[in-house]
């Protein structure tokens, strides 16, 4: 073969170039710290890294919510702790007040503090963050709870509309209240925006492995331990009275199928008690039958059929009739603090005694509250330090696919130089072999 | 005796040209295009009853060593690798104003504005979002105008370059029209057509990166060049092209001058450039839109259900610019009054001041947007397109320098001068002459010799 000057010339640039550019690459690399920083550096992984750092922004952007849902949850715990506070003293003033107070100056002085203190608690149930007022449902830019001028009376003007943030993949948390949970022991929706409407309610109760009604009252408490007990049934007949006197045709029947919820269970007989102006719920271990506008006409729920065909009234299995009427709405705090007022001023003790226990009803329920919300603070601090973790482990993928190993490219640096300075020395030595040197 | 002189001297002459042709090698050991050449001689006899006695040497002729097949192989590996060059050159500076180091592009872009939508709906009241909203929305905005631009003035120049390699095609083949003519009348006239051969070499060599040729040698050294068929250079004839640019379908195309025949290019420089101009850029504007159309449509489905916070308007969010119909701008009435965001449902009850709007806009996120990635998954698609291609293009730009390398390895092996082989053949011709000279010397002293007897 012959190998002119020129082929050992091109031979020799070409490889000095090629090492020249990688050079440049490993100090491009170094340089900069990366070694995927476009996507000709190597399509998959670029877009794997784009990809990381989406999920890196999207978990940043849950971390920002639950930071802000945090905030509102500390405003309403601490609003709720100076209820508690307010309703702390409010014991103490009426208890002061049955045991103490003997003359009209005293009934009216502790009179004059409850009226402040129903003032201060109002306040704490305004209580508001950069969104607006929390215990006010979704965003109202009105305050919502006022003091009606002529009744004096507390009015709730809010929505029942939380609130609600994204806090991790289609999973969000209410961080505003609606207050007149926290104001009523036993609120209820549904009556307070239809105060004429009428429900019959049942009871769940547990059952043994029998089938038996297990003993003692014990209701159910949970979704789960329903759903448990729905796996005994095939098919449920739902036994009512409408207010006219008749029953449904055709019966409602609802056929329990494996991996059935409670919630099946309802929506199915909610389908068909639709047509006829009734609606079942199931709240905190109750199921409710329900029916609007019925005036003083009674629903009636006799119970449920079983396969047999046996009407189950007090002790039908798993639910049992416990009430026809209108419902416990509790106490109310403001309510209260009314009565204990005007009791106050008729000097009426022995009705202020009784009121002792409502306040000290009040305090714990209102201490469910706040303990709720410390069980939402601990979820999202839960939800923070998963997010925490996550960003830590993707940033580290992500560091993995594109930044770069300085100990692997500073060796193949050294690599490329070595050879770079042994191509230059050789082509030297090699242009200067010519029969030139010989003549 | 006289015959030993003019052996002698005939010697001396193929030394002295063999020496003339050896130094002009050496001469032109650098100079593109050269091939190196060799002395051709042969011995002079006559016939002497039954012997031939030698009467020296003639130089028959100055050849030179050359393989045609190995250029024509450099021609077509010339068209495959300037076509691929120009297309990652191109690739190399879409990918540059497609991702930035900041990382702040489109998938980015996006992904911000759509998140910001969640900050709104979980803070619908609040106006340092709602100002977050416009001012990613802006940005957002931006990228997409800047990615237009940047392929559509990648476009424009490569509609200028097209142009003027057009010219320059024409000028190559005038040039090798008259060195046609030249190498005709040196053949017709036998003299040496060795540095016209080199130059016209040379010529299609450039040509040849820039379109693809078919070249046909004839017999007396000229090249008719033509394109899948059509010819653009027959002799000394040549069918100039030109640029036409059919503005109707934003299309460009090379013709003949003289006919309209238009020419089919798909390689080379010039087959690059149309191919860009006419397909590859056109898509990647094409996906562009799709992209913007529907994250405006998506995002205004969704807005114009909602309200503001100043009255119970339906608006959309996103508007198109008159004059450009590929142009997205935020919607006046918004840009006016930060209140006009939707970000509440109004049918919602009891829900006055919700997010709802806001946040179903922010789950945008997760919806298969385009050809079932989601939002951010298109836009890393995207951005990446021109660094995938180029990505791929390169391993190719590489596999054919590789080749044409060797194929010019090849042709240095048969043409190329070797400096130690043309310095031995210099002290060989030396050799020669000294040689010759030495028993022209001797003839002359036998001549000497013979003339004393005489005195």
């Amino acid at each position: 073969m012959r190998i002119t000057q020129q082929t050992i010339f091109d031979g020799f640039m070409k490889h000095i170039n090629e090492n020249r550019a990688e050079m440049h690459d490993l100090q491009q690399d170094i340089a900069s710290g990366k070694k995927i920083s476009k996507a000709s550096d190597d399509p998959l992984k670029f877009k794997r890294a784009r990809l990381l750092q989406e999920q890196i922004r999207e978990k940043e952007g849950y971390q920002n919510r639950i930071n802000t849902a945090r905030n509102t949850l500390d405003i309403a715990e601490q609003s709720l702790q100076e209820v508690i506070n307010g309703l702390i003293e409010i014991k103490s003033n009426v208890t002061r007040a049955v045991n103490g107070a003997h003359d009209s100056a005293s009934f009216t002085a502790i009179k004059q503090e409850l009226e402040s203190l129903k003032e201060e608690l109002v306040a704490s149930f305004n209580a508001k963050d950069v969104n607006g007022y929390i215990f006010g449902g979704v965003g109202n830019d009105s305050q919502p709870y006022t003091i009606d001028s002529n009744s004096g009376s507390v009015v709730s003007n809010g929505s029942n509309n939380s609130l609600s943030l994204e806090v991790d993949n289609n999973l969000s948390i209410d961080v505003t209240q609606d207050g007149n949970f926290v104001r009523t022991t036993k609120y209820d929706d549904d009556l307070a925006s239809n105060p004429s409407s009428y429900r019959s309610y049942l009871t769940p109760r547990l059952l043994d492995d029998q089938g038996n009604t297990a003993t003692g009252d014990t209701a159910f408490t949970s979704l789960e331990a329903v759903d448990n007990y729905l796996e005994g049934f095939d098919n449920l007949e739902l036994d009512i009275t409408l207010p006219d006197g008749s029953s449904p045709n055709p019966a409602l029947v609802y056929n329990y199928s494996n991996n059935d919820t409670v919630n099946d269970m309802i929506s199915a007989f909610n389908t068909q008690l639709d047509p006829l102006g009734v609606n079942m719920t199931f709240e905190n271990g109750t199921v409710f039958v329900k029916s609007q506008n019925m005036g003083t006409n009674q629903l009636s729920v006799n119970g449920f059929v079983d396969n047999g065909g046996n009407v189950f009234t007090t002790n039908f299995p798993a639910f049992t009739q416990q009430a026809s009427g209108e419902v416990d709405q509790g106490i109310d705090l403001f309510d209260s603090i009314d009565e204990a007022i005007v009791n106050l001023e008729s000097q009426n003790v022995d009705a202020l005694s009784a009121q002792i226990d409502q306040f000290g009803e009040l305090i714990s329920h209102v201490t469910t509250h706040i303990t709720e919300i410390g069980l939402t603070n601990n979820r999202l601090n839960f939800l923070e330090e998963k997010h925490e973790n996550s960003k830590i482990l993707l940033n580290a993928e992500l560091s993995g696919w594109v930044d770069t190993d300085y100990a692997e490219t500073v060796s193949k640096l050294q690599r490329t130089e070595i050879a770079f300075q042994s191509a230059m020395t050789i082509h030297t030595k090699m242009f200067n072999e010519s029969l030139i040197n010989y003549l | 005796m006289k015959t030993l002189l003019e052996i002698t001297k005939s010697g001396m002459d193929v030394a002295q040209r063999g020496l003339e042709t050896t130094s002009n090698n050496i001469a032109n050991v650098n100079t593109e295009g050269y091939s190196r050449q060799r002395l051709v001689t042969n011995p002079l006899f006559s016939r002497n009853g039954q012997f031939f006695d030698g009467l020296g040497v003639r130089v028959t002729d100055v050849e030179q060593l050359r393989d045609f097949r190995i250029n024509n192989a450099i021609y077509q590996k010339n068209q495959e690798l300037s076509y691929l060059k120009i297309k990652s050159n191109t690739y190399s500076q879409l990918e540059a104003s497609f991702i930035t180091n900041s990382g702040n592009d489109l998938d980015s872009r996006v992904s911000t504005f759509l998140s910001t939508f969640g900050d709104l709906a979980a803070n619908p009241a609040s106006l340092d979002i709602r100002n977050k909203v416009i001012n990613d929305a802006e940005q957002m905005i931006d990228t997409f105008n800047n990615l237009h631009n940047s392929i559509s003035n990648q476009r424009k120049t490569i509609a200028e370059d097209v142009e003027s390699l057009v010219g320059i095609v024409n000028k190559q083949l005038n040039d090798i029209a008259s060195l046609n003519e030249q190498i005709k009348q040196f053949y017709v006239n036998k003299r040496s057509t060795n540095g016209l051969i080199d130059k016209q070499t040379l010529k299609v060599n450039e040509l040849s990166k820039l379109l693809n040729l078919d070249v046909h040698r004839t017999q007396e050294g000229q090249i008719d060049l033509s394109i899948k068929g059509i010819s653009v250079l027959s002799g000394t004839k040549v069918h100039e092209l030109y640029l036409a640019n059919d503005t109707s379908s934003d299309q460009i195309n090379v013709r003949l001058t003289q006919g309209g025949q238009g020419v089919d290019l798909d390689e080379g420089e010039l087959g690059a450039y149309i191919q860009l101009f006419n397909n590859e850029m056109p898509d990647l504007e094409s996906d562009l839109n799709d992209f913007s159309t529907q994250i405006m449509q998506q995002v205004n489905n969704l807005h114009t259900s909602g309200v503001g916070r100043n009255d119970s308007a339906s608006r959309s969010f996103f508007e198109l610019e008159d004059t450009n119909p590929n142009k997205l701008i935020i919607n006046q009435e918004i840009l006016s009054d930060i209140g006009n965001i939707a970000a509440e449902d109004p049918n919602e009850v009891n829900a006055s001041g919700n997010g709802f709007i806001a946040q179903q806009i922010a789950d945008l996120k997760d919806i298969e947007l385009l050809n079932g990635y989601k939002p951010t998954e298109f836009a890393i698609q995207f951005i990446s397109e021109p660094g995938t291609k180029l990505h791929a293009l390169q391993n190719n730009v590489e596999l054919r320098t590789s080749e044409l390398d060797l194929l010019k390895s090849q042709d240095q092996q048969v043409s190329g001068v070797n400096m130690d082989e043309e310095l031995s053949k210099m002290i060989q011709y030396q050799q020669a002459y000294q040689g010759a000279a030495k028993i022209m010397q001797s003839a002359q002293l036998m001549y000497q010799s013979l003339m004393s007897i005489l005195d």
